[in-house]
């Protein structure tokens, strides 16, 4: 009882709880995935903006280079180009027909220009940059764009990275051209000239300088890093504050459009981490706080509950104790009682009243010794100390003894009691117990259905089971009662005036002993009256 | 002297003290902010022999004469290493380096400071070099990081140059780093693409390598192709003095962007050019220098084949043509000469022309070619080949000294280097120092780079 009690204030503790930090939790992923998800779309849209800054970049550097690019067009112009401009590694011209012109054919080359031959042979080889030049139709505008095409000759492989525009428009004077040599990444500017087109490789490595002078410095923000990998997914640069921690990965990846195509950019966010460590730290100080009030409670509860039940128990001891110190002089007044009817009966007529003083006086202290002993009981009941001695009885003698000693007072109410008793098997069962239980059925016939005049009992054995059925013909019990009959201290009238009197525990502790036997006490449905059946289990 | 009567000119005075000014500059018109010497180390040739001769087109930069003109206007890059290797002695002295070195700078020459780790901090963006102790708070600042963006730190440098470029100024970048670049591009050939590009801007790089931990290749080659210097600084102690070396330089750059141009007489062959880069098409061979500081000489190494012939005649090996920039004059000034030998049958005669200056020159580059050999081989693993080689560039020096009759000072203390390196070649970690060691002397041999 009292565990239960224990374990329902747990409950009542730890399941709120439960279920606030399931809730919680769902609300908290709900809330970081929008949070990621904005931060997502935030950060993508500050990634484009770099981009777009890097583009810039590139866009400098093409217009730069064409503002500053000789005309006419003649080798010695192209030399001394190519000499001083910083942005240029090697540079390619074909005349209308395709033919190369710069690097001007020559028996041997400088070891730089035979790279630069090897590696850019298949744009001058059969004039395909001319080609390239006058077919394209994208436009140099560096907008974000698509790859459009791509090629594989002699191990290096190629690809057009001129951005396409959203419309068609006419052929572009100049465009980008990247490809890959070795592991690299090569832009290559054209221009369409009037005496063919002009290509002009950039400085791979002043051009990765350009772009990272271009980005942002360290800078004091330690809430992110930014990085930027090259075409050979190396880390060109970095910058923000944010160490990253180990095996962290970006918060967010984004790949570049063409000329840059195949670079990408990693944002690792520093800001989300701590967002969602204050949030979990939030939640669980909620969930802590809420624990804490929870438990504050039951604990008060615990405590009142305990003292009800130690000031409960006192009760229950003083009853016990006053029982007890009851019994020893009851049991006195029944000796006595019994020795002088002994005495006087050969002294005094039958009729005499002494005599029927002296039979009340036995019969209202066996009353007594009844009410004592159903206390007695309850308060074992109580203590959990309620326990049975089963031993070889035959029920029905049992059932004989109880009526023997109600029969004076049947006689004097007129109730006449007729008997079915088939139970004359020895069984292994409590008798005492079984004593007290038909004590208390029959009592209270004696106490409410005397009106009835009549009451029927009833028993058999079935294998090892005892049935013992108890009626009477008096008013029966309220159907709105029959549900609380075996209620401790309940009572169908509370009304003390109808002249009869009652504890309220009596079928409480029969039903009990019934259970702790084994088998049950029940209220069975009947026409008029009220109608038990006891059965109890035991060893034949 | 100018200066000094300037400070006594009255209004009154000012056109005859103007007059006085530009006769004093159109003199020093004569004395030439370069002075182009050419010489050969075998000015009489024996007779009757195809010879190998060495043109050497020598230019000094003249002393900085305040009468004249004042220095040209510095721009300058700290780009400092701040990674964590630097911690404790290394970044403080290259702190109190940097600090030092401001001193050297003009109220209006301009400065920058950035330090890179895995990152790049612009800790002074470009500014006039007015205000000291804000540069100097500024350069206190700097702390240890992580790992090493050294291209970053460079791109970053360049860009602060860019915000005041001059062509007349000196533009350079300062970089200084203890350890191998791990954060973008690391490979020598890399930086030293970098490096040319920014010296077509008229920006160059000065390299410092710190420590035993750096990569002296990569830090030769960026200094090699940005036109700048190279320093191996075991210790941060000599910091101090690297950094004071480095700005006495940039503070004394009088020519800059000097185009050499030699064109070789008919029947003379050019051969190669010692410790330079150079084109050599047909007959004519050109080369370029980034800059000449004042009271340094700086030259052209050509080796030729001379064809024989009799005794008595002379020959044309070479016409000389000269291009600078004169920073002092801010404006492009050109020279040119030429070069003749004489042929004798009389061995006496021809080795009392010996030009020994110009032959002591020609041996240096010859054993620092043979040392350069030695570093490759040693990284090829061949350390015994390395020790031989170094000691026949020592032996090299020793024997042609002699056959030439040098002064031993011009090559006995080389020789007795490259035999202390020899023995240092088998130990791994003695190795590891005495590589920086050549491979800066033999940047400083290429470049004629002032010795610390």
């Amino acid at each position: 009882m009292h565990h239960k009690f224990k374990l329902a204030l747990l409950a009542l503790t730890l399941i709120p709880v439960l279920l606030a930090g399931i809730f919680g939790y769902q609300m908290l992923l709900g809330m970081q995935a929008r949070n990621q998800q904005q931060l997502d779309e935030l950060i993508s849209f500050r990634l484009a903006a770099i981009e777009t800054g890097l583009n810039q970049t590139l866009d400098d550097t093409a217009q730069r280079l064409l503002a500053a690019l000789p005309a006419p067009i003649s080798e010695a112009a192209l030399q001394d180009f190519a000499r001083s401009r910083p942005e240029l590694s090697q540079l390619l011209w074909l005349d209308t027909d395709g033919q190369r012109r710069y690097p001007p054919p020559a028996a041997n080359y400088r070891n730089d220009v035979t790279d630069f031959l090897k590696r850019s042979e298949p744009l001058w080889l059969g004039g395909e940059l001319l080609r390239i030049a006058n077919t394209s139709k994208e436009s140099p505008v560096l907008a974000p764009a698509q790859r459009s095409r791509s090629y594989d000759t002699r191990g290096a492989s190629f690809e057009d990275a001129a951005a396409p525009a959203a419309t068609p428009a006419p052929s572009p004077a100049y465009g980008w051209y990247t490809w890959f040599w070795g592991n690299s990444m090569r832009h290559l500017l054209w221009q369409r000239v009037d005496n063919g087109v002009v290509g002009l490789e950039l400085n791979a490595e002043r051009l990765k300088a350009d772009l990272i002078a271009a980005l942002p410095d360290a800078g004091d923000a330690d809430d992110r890093l930014v990085r930027l990998y090259d075409s050979r997914g190396d880390v060109l640069y970095e910058w923000g504050g944010y160490t990253i921690p180990e095996g962290r990965s970006p918060t967010l990846s984004y790949s570049l459009a063409a000329p840059l195509a195949s670079w990408r950019l990693d944002w690792y966010s520093g800001a989300q981490a701590q967002t969602a460590l204050a949030q979990n730290l939030l939640l669980s100080g909620f969930l802590l706080m809420l624990l804490l009030a929870l438990g504050g409670i039951s604990a008060f509860l615990l405590r009142e509950h305990q003292r009800e039940r130690r000031l409960s128990e006192q009760r229950v001891n003083f009853v016990n104790q006053v029982s007890h110190e009851l019994k020893t002089p009851l049991t006195n007044v029944r000796l006595y009682a019994e020795l002088s009817a002994d005495q006087l009966e050969a002294e005094l007529e039958s009729d005499h009243p002494v005599r029927k003083f002296l039979k009340i006086i036995n019969e209202e202290s066996l009353r007594l010794t009844r009410l004592i002993n159903n206390v007695l009981n309850y308060a074992r009941d109580q203590r959990e100390q309620l326990q049975l001695q089963p031993r070889p009885a035959v029920p029905d003698d049992i059932i004989r003894g109880v009526l023997d000693s109600f029969r004076p007072a049947f006689e004097r109410q007129g109730i006449i009691v007729s008997t079915d008793l088939q139970a004359s098997r020895e069984l292994r069962i409590d008798p005492d117990a079984t004593e007290q239980i038909l004590v208390n059925l029959l009592s209270n016939i004696e106490k409410y259905a005397a009106n009835g005049k009549s009451a029927v009992i009833s028993s058999r054995i079935d294998g090892d089971t005892l049935t013992i059925v108890v009626e009477d013909a008096g008013p029966g019990i309220p159907k709105a009662a029959a549900g609380h009959v075996f209620d401790d201290f309940y009572r169908v009238t509370d009304r003390i005036d109808e002249g009869v009197s009652g504890t309220g525990i009596g079928l409480s502790i029969a039903r009990q002993l019934a259970r702790l036997h084994s088998g049950d006490l029940r209220l069975l449905p009947s026409a008029s009256g009220a109608r038990f059946e006891l059965s109890l289990r035991g060893a034949s | 002297m100018t200066t000094l009567t300037s400070h006594f000119i009255k209004p009154l005075q000012l056109a005859g003290a103007l007059c006085v000014a530009a006769v004093i500059s159109a003199g020093s018109v004569q004395a030439k902010t370069l002075a182009l010497d050419i010489s050969t180390g075998t000015p009489v040739m024996p007779a009757g022999e195809t010879r190998n001769a060495f043109i050497k087109v020598s230019l000094v930069g003249d002393k900085i004469r305040e009468r004249r003109h004042s220095r040209a206007p510095v721009n300058v890059a700290i780009v400092l290493d701040r990674s964590g290797s630097m911690q404790g002695d290394k970044l403080r002295e290259a702190k109190r380096a940097a600090q030092l070195a401001l001193n050297y700078l003009q109220a209006d020459d301009i400065i920058s400071v950035i330090s890179y780790d895995n990152t790049v901090r612009v800790d002074v963006p470009a500014t006039r070099a007015s205000d000291k102790s804000a540069l100097r708070a500024a350069i206190e600042r700097i702390h240890p990081g992580g790992n090493t963006a050294l291209f970053a730190g460079v791109a970053k440098g360049a860009k602060e140059l860019r915000k005041f470029i001059d062509r007349q100024a000196v533009n350079r970048v300062i970089l200084l780093s203890d350890g191998l670049a791990n954060v973008g591009p690391s490979s020598p050939y890399e930086l030293g693409s970098l490096g040319a590009s920014l010296a077509r801007e008229g920006i160059s790089v000065t390299t410092i390598g710190l420590g035993l931990q750096y990569n002296e290749d990569l830090m030769v080659e960026l200094a090699q192709r940005g036109d700048g210097n190279h320093v191996f600084a075991e210790n941060a102690n000599d910091l101090a003095s690297v950094f004071a070396n480095e700005f006495n330089d940039i503070t004394s750059v009088v020519a800059r962007d000097i185009d050499i141009i030699i064109q070789c007489a008919d029947g003379i062959r050019p051969l190669r050019v010692l410790g330079r880069d150079a084109e050599i098409s047909g007959n004519r061979v050109r080369s370029r220098l980034g800059q000449v500081y004042s009271e340094q000489e700086k030259y052209v190494l050509l080796e030729v084949e001379v064809p024989a012939e009799t005794a008595g005649a002379r020959r044309k090996l070479a016409d000389i043509e000269v291009a600078y920039h004169d920073i002092g004059a801010a404006r492009s000034m050109s020279d040119n000469g030429d070069l003749w030998v004489s042929y004798s049958a009389s061995e006496a005669e021809v080795k009392k022309s010996y030009d020994k200056d110009t032959l002591g020159e020609a041996l240096r580059q010859e054993a620092n070619i043979i040392s350069k050999e030695a570093v490759e081989l040693r990284d090829a693993g061949d350390i015994a080949g390395a020790k031989a080689k170094l000691e026949s560039a020592s032996g090299y020096l020793r024997k042609k000294g002699a056959d030439y009759a040098l002064p031993s000072e011009a090559y006995a203390p080389a020789a007795a280097e490259y035999e202390e390196k020899a023995d240092e070649v088998d130990d791994a970690r003695e190795w590891q120092r005495s590589r920086k060691a050549l491979k800066a002397e033999q940047y400083r041999t290429d470049n004629q780079q002032r010795k610390q």
